[in-house]
């Protein structure tokens, strides 16, 4: 989907210019280098895991880095 | 036709966990209290009583989303803490059971869970939903058809829900398996204009099944409340920071559409079969394939 963003950037550059959200538009790349949501608890969880948590507790972990990401930026 | 200002508001469903064994955790009442002292009328109850809902009021653009939505955060987590209570922002909780909620005890919500039974009570998700000012009603019908190639992107890019009861779903995006329970839910119907559509939403309200548009839960809907195309595909997002470039993109979008239509073109329509099977692949794997 790397490419499909990058259009969308391009496409809406006059629009992101025009609406003043050229940071944000230009944001979405970040989405794809950092994984999405999803990405980020499957990676927290298999790393827990391996660090010899059991599946119910590498699942608190996942909540616990949740909490601490929606205070990011605050 | 006047041109549209293309405000936006934005509306995060968020669910509260004990801090301290991060298990989900109603929300007492004297929260809703305290944040509507602070923010009146722009955080609310949901049906289920670990869940909150924020309202940004109208936004010029996202810079002043993100001043909202940062107050409203910020209020949310610094009344949830003096609870011993922590909010998170994402659209399943990995490991929470749905039979063990409890609804919240009002009319509305009474309502909701003896037309749906199960499917309402089983709703332990949480969206986002981004709204794009557009005071013409047959300009937001033709804005929706062509916007719904989009849909899959918006869904793609904001996946949060790969665990549900403390199993990996294998999905990206679990949630919209629980939502698409629903009736009335799924991408919009192609719609002639304005007309059509108020035609079809009264023969369903005259039947005496629903009683306005508010309970039509499609991906992308006219609101019911104000003169606004309403997306509401996307997971909500964990990071401030995402949550406000889906909301620039969603807003872009539509500017960019109206752009098209000023020099007599437009986006392609794709056939709703076509755009269903993006659907899937984004609730499947995000952005991944």
């Amino acid at each position: 989907m790397a490419d499909l963003v990058e259009e969308l950037v391009e496409l809406l550059a006059e629009d992101a210019r025009a609406l003043d959200c050229v940071a944000e538009i230009e944001g979405l790349r970040d989405i794809l280098r950092d994984g999405t949501s999803a990405d980020r608890q499957r990676r927290i969880h298999a790393e827990a895991k391996a660090a010899g948590k059991s599946g119910a507790d590498a699942m608190r972990v996942v909540v616990a880095d949740l909490v601490e990401e929606f205070g990011a930026g605050l | 036709m006047k041109d549209p200002d293309f405000t936006i508001g934005i509306e995060e469903e968020y669910l509260l966990v004990d801090a301290r064994t991060l298990d989900l955790a109603e929300a007492p009442e004297g929260l809703f209290d305290e944040c509507q002292a602070r923010l009146e009328g722009q955080i609310s109850p949901e049906f289920l009583r670990c869940q909150v809902e924020v309202g940004t009021k109208v936004c010029k653009g996202v810079r002043e989303a993100r001043e909202e939505l940062t107050a409203l955060r910020s209020c949310v987590r610094d009344v949830a803490a003096g609870h011993g209570l922590a909010p998170i922002a994402a659209a399943c909780h990995p490991f929470a059971d749905w039979s063990e909620q409890a609804h919240r005890d009002r009319p509305r919500y009474n309502d909701l869970r003896r037309d749906l039974a199960a499917v309402a009570e089983r709703m332990l998700i949480c969206g986002m939903h981004v709204h794009v000012g557009i005071d013409d009603d047959d300009l937001r019908i033709d804005l929706m058809n062509q916007a719904s190639y989009f849909l899959p992107h918006l869904l793609a890019l904001s996946v949060s829900s790969p665990f549900w009861q403390g199993r990996d779903t294998g999905l990206a995006s679990y949630r919209l398996t629980v939502f698409d329970n629903l009736p009335r839910t799924g991408l919009p119907p192609r719609l002639s204009g304005w007309g059509e559509y108020t035609r079809s939403v009264q023969t369903i309200v005259e039947t005496g099944l629903i009683e306005d548009s508010s309970k039509i839960w499609w991906d992308l809907r006219p609101s019911h409340s104000y003169p606004t195309l309403e997306t509401r595909i996307c997971d909500v997002c964990p990071r401030l920071d995402h949550t406000l470039s889906l909301a620039a993109l969603t807003q872009c979008l539509f500017r960019m559409l109206w752009r098209l239509r000023h020099s007599n073109r437009r986006w392609r329509i794709y056939d709703t079969f076509l755009i269903g099977e993006n659907r899937w692949r984004a609730q499947r794997y995000g952005p991944d394939k």
